[in-house]
């Protein structure tokens, strides 16, 4: 069928669908900005980890009765460790005196504290800083090796919350899928039984199969295609007032930029429009007859 | 052209068959009536002619194809050959005359210059000139079919189903239809029409083919609607198609509306232009005193 046919008995569909059409809309912004949110949390994990990744190092810490063959036999291996890219020994004062500077903002904790009280350290920078658990499993339980520290460890609770954010998104959003699913299955059997007539005509006068199904699943990809600009619009709200207004000074993390926001929103827009146009396809075949 | 070896057709819900070993030929640009009672099988056999239907048993050809062999997405191709027209007109309420028929050729993907072209000459064709702005519901019952009539014959099919064209329609009006389908038979297209009307059968001795009880039990040609009616001698008009080719006038050579011909030109899609329109509209319109006044029947 030419394009301008087509557009006609879409556009006559929709008006004659309005009400359901406008449902389905709103439902699939709603899926659709829940599935954005999501995955600007993942965003904002990977953007966090990208960040602090190099900035993290696994430390073994010496017990004080370690003799220095031990300690040069402990050096040796993690410098001919594939895994390992640096080895660097701290002492006690040394520790001690990083002690003090992380701890600065805390004089009380440090006041209890003295050279003594620190063991020496080995830090290790990796090739594959998220490779960690290899090295604390491997060393552990050495002689001289008091505990293997994975600093990346110390992060696992923030990532966490945001996975657990990012699940809650991708769960109501998978809820509202079933709605929309169900929306655009009732606007599928509304607008099938509607047109009935046409589509009858269509068949008698010799169209195929496929240009009489094309309006119908056009127009439920036109619905999730609009579902999916309006959730784009509110990521953008989001990443505009949000991110770059509320959070914006704030400087513990980077947060996510435009570009995950115009990824996020390509996903958005493109699953909305095809699965919508799957779940009308899906519909056709029980409500529209070949 | 059109046959029937044998063909039984029972419906999955049936308890019998609705049609019964059914055998017969029906040649090209033929005008056949099938008559028959309700349940004698008349719309079964015109459902399995559109493959709407497949039978149960038995072959139905159309031009040597086995219409049950046809695979399911070729059906298409199949129906636009053969164009139909029913009882309840079954036009789109919310498009115009012009666009009930323009619609018939936009969903099978014709270009729009043709389109433009073909539907104004189509709608003089059948005498609705200078109604192609109107809707259904502005037109009489014969305008209406008129339109049906328009929209299954604008992409010349080989043949034209019609399942009870007249049967909502006053007698007057019903002969109007009848020259229309008589002047659509006249280009070489073969007419099945299914009806109950024994006047209009009476009045053009054609072909007749009865059925009762999902059985041919009469095929009779110059016939009558029932079989004990005295034999006439057939309407001239009823004459075979190629017997009366200087009758047809050639595409594009006459305007509409002119008169004393009762003919529509050959070759309308694939030249983009339609011959001589002379058939009575339903309210008095463009060639309607020129088919009356060839015909002898009154026009409503």
């Amino acid at each position: 069928m030419r394009i301008g046919p087509l557009l006609a008995i879409l556009g006559a569909g929709l008006r004659r669908n309005l009400a359901v059409t406008s449902a389905v809309v709103i439902t699939a912004a709603v899926c659709l900005g829940m599935l954005g949110a999501g995955l600007l949390l993942r965003a904002e994990v990977h953007t966090i980890d990208g960040y602090l990744v190099d900035q993290l190092e696994v430390v073994i810490d010496l017990t004080d009765g370690i003799t220095p063959a031990q300690q040069a036999a402990l050096v040796d291996d993690l410098k001919t460790d594939p895994d390992v890219l640096a080895v660097r020994y701290e002492n006690k004062q040394q520790v001690y005196d990083r002690f003090r500077r992380d701890f600065r903002s805390s004089p009380d904790v440090v006041a209890g504290v003295g050279p003594a009280d620190l063991p020496a350290a080995l830090r290790l920078r990796l090739v594959d800083p998220r490779a960690g658990d290899q090295i604390v499993l491997g060393y552990t339980g050495r002689d001289g090796v008091e505990a293997v520290r994975d600093q990346r460890a110390l992060l696992r609770p923030l990532y966490r919350v945001l996975d657990g954010f990012s699940v809650a998104a991708f769960v109501l959003a998978a809820v509202q899928a079933a709605a929309s699913g169900a929306l655009i299955y009732t606007m599928i059997r509304v607008s099938a039984h509607a047109r009935r007539r046409e589509t009858a005509i269509m068949r008698l006068v010799g169209a195929t199969n496929a240009t009489i199904r094309a309006p119908f699943v056009l127009e439920c990809a036109l619905s999730g295609l609009t579902g999916g600009i309006v959730a784009v619009g509110a990521l953008v709200g989001l990443k505009a007032f949000l991110v770059d207004g509320r959070f914006a000074h704030q400087s513990t993390f980077p947060l996510i930029g435009w570009d995950a926001v115009w990824v996020s929103g390509g996903v958005v827009v493109a699953l909305g429009a095809l699965a919508a146009a799957a779940m009308g396809t899906l519909a056709l075949h029980r409500h529209l007859r070949a | 052209m059109i046959r029937l070896d044998a063909v039984t057709m029972t419906y999955p819900a049936g308890t019998r068959s609705a049609l019964r070993d059914l055998t017969l030929r029906i040649d090209q640009g033929e005008f056949v009536y099938l008559v028959g009672p309700s349940g004698s099988g008349k719309s079964t056999l015109l459902r399995l002619l559109l493959r709407e239907e497949r039978a149960t048993s038995g072959c139905v050809t159309l031009d040597g194809v086995d219409l049950a062999a046809i695979p399911d997405r070729k059906v298409p191709l199949l129906r636009r050959a053969v164009g139909c027209v029913f009882q309840d007109f079954r036009l789109l309420p919310d498009r115009t005359v012009a666009g009930n028929v323009a619609f018939a050729l936009d969903v099978v993907g014709r270009p729009r210059h043709v389109v433009r072209a073909i539907v104004p000459e189509v709608l003089a064709l059948v005498g609705l000139e200078g109604k192609e702005s109107r809707y259904p519901d502005e037109l009489s019952g014969g305008e209406q079919q008129r339109v049906a009539i328009a929209r299954a014959f604008v992409g010349r099919p080989r043949v034209l189903l019609a399942d009870e064209p007249t049967g909502n329609l006053d007698p007057a009006t019903s002969e109007g239809i009848m020259r229309l389908l008589d002047a659509v038979n006249r280009t070489g297209t073969t007419v099945v029409m299914a009806t109950h009307n024994a006047s209009l059968v009476d009045a053009r001795r054609r072909r007749v083919i009865e059925l009762a009880d999902g059985r041919c039990v009469r095929d009779e040609h110059g016939g009558a609607y029932d079989a004990d009616t005295e034999q006439a001698s057939p309407d001239p008009a009823a004459v075979r198609p190629d017997t009366v080719a200087s009758d047809t006038v050639a595409p594009g050579t006459v305007g509409p509306g002119a008169a004393g011909s009762d003919s529509i030109g050959s070759d309308m899609v694939g030249s983009g232009t339609v011959g001589s329109v002379t058939v009575g509209s339903d309210t008095g319109g463009p060639g309607a005193a020129a088919a009356a006044g060839h015909a002898g029947g009154g026009v409503g």
